[in-house]
């Protein structure tokens, strides 16, 4: 079996016995939904970029300690969610309007991307913070209600009832914004 | 679930991570080997396993101490103990800590009841006196 196909877990555990290939499969694996969740948090290509790298040095190190208590994606959001906070403490507010100055000089993938990234997280912003996290576990990283309350630290009927709030509210947003898709 | 919040996060869900971003990680995880800390805990339990090794010899001598039967001196040892008095008398301990209080002064006697008398008439004398 190759290690693109291996579960999480087997990936994690090839990796803690040594094999250097399987963290290279983990950071192919796992590396775009870390990078979104860089993305929404700090709102700026860059930082994502760097958030991510940051994530994956660290999981190089942590996770030759897992323990296989929860799923290897929870404990690398978590990584994640502190590692945006501290990029957040360090670096100067931005403001949801603000372009990155070199805009043009980006290839358009990328500006597609961060085009993307801006539409989304206009419409996720105005949630409380627990509500966005739920929405972007449960609705975009499509994680189960345990894996969710696995990843926020909660209880399963809190994952359930935030998500009902979240939808909501999200949906008022969206109609309120004109939300469109094709935009 | 709404379409609306589909279509949102299929949008969300097009967000890829640069090109080049997995050989960077690459190349700045090579540049920073972990330190392999696996020696540690072997390291900390053959320590301990020293130090009990070195215990456990001082531990059997201390119980072996404690077979032994205890030792019962004799009466005469003990009577070598005893606390000889000094040949000259030493005051006592309660006579060194109340001194004696000095003797209190005499009760005056009272007169007797023709004499008492016979000065009360003697002072309303001298009072009308005054008074005259």
């Amino acid at each position: 079996m190759s290690l693109d196909d291996c579960s999480d877990t087997e990936l994690v555990r090839r990796f803690k016995s040594g094999s250097a290939e399987a963290f290279d499969a983990i950071v192919r694996r796992f590396q775009d939904r870390i990078y979104r969740l860089a993305c929404l948090a700090l709102y700026d290509e860059q930082y994502a970029a760097d958030v991510t790298q940051e994530v994956f040095i660290r999981s190089h190190k942590g996770l030759r300690r897992f323990q296989f208590r929860a799923e290897p994606f929870t404990w690398l959001y978590r990584t994640t969610r502190l590692v945006c906070r501290e990029f957040n403490r360090k670096r100067p507010a931005q403001s949801l309007d603000e372009e990155p100055a070199d805009m043009s000089a980006l290839p358009e993938r990328v500006v597609a991307d961060y085009d993307r990234a801006k539409r989304v997280r206009e419409l996720v912003a105005g949630l409380p913070e627990r509500q966005r996290e739920v929405v972007l576990l449960r609705l975009f990283e499509d994680l189960s209600v345990r894996e969710t309350a696995a990843a926020m630290g909660c209880r399963e009927g809190t994952v359930k009832a935030l998500l009902h709030k979240a939808t909501v509210n999200l949906e008022a947003t969206m109609h309120r914004t004109g939300f469109d898709h094709e935009r | 679930m709404n379409d609306e919040i589909d279509k949102l996060a299929e949008d969300y869900r097009r967000i890829e991570a640069p090109p080049g971003l997995s050989a960077r990680i690459r190349a700045e995880v090579a540049n920073r080997p972990v330190r392999n800390r696996g020696w540690l805990p072997a390291a900390a339990t053959a320590i301990v396993a020293a130090a009990v090794i070195g215990i456990l010899p001082a531990l059997w001598q201390t119980s072996a101490v404690n077979d032994k039967p205890p030792v019962r001196p004799s009466l005469s040892t003990l009577a070598s103990f005893k606390v000889e008095r000094p040949a000259v008398s030493t005051p006592r301990l309660s006579q060194i800590r109340t001194p004696s209080a000095p003797a209190m002064p005499k009760k005056p006697r009272l007169p007797s009841g023709n004499e008492q008398t016979h000065n009360e008439l003697r002072t309303l004398e001298e009072k009308d006196h005054a008074h005259s």
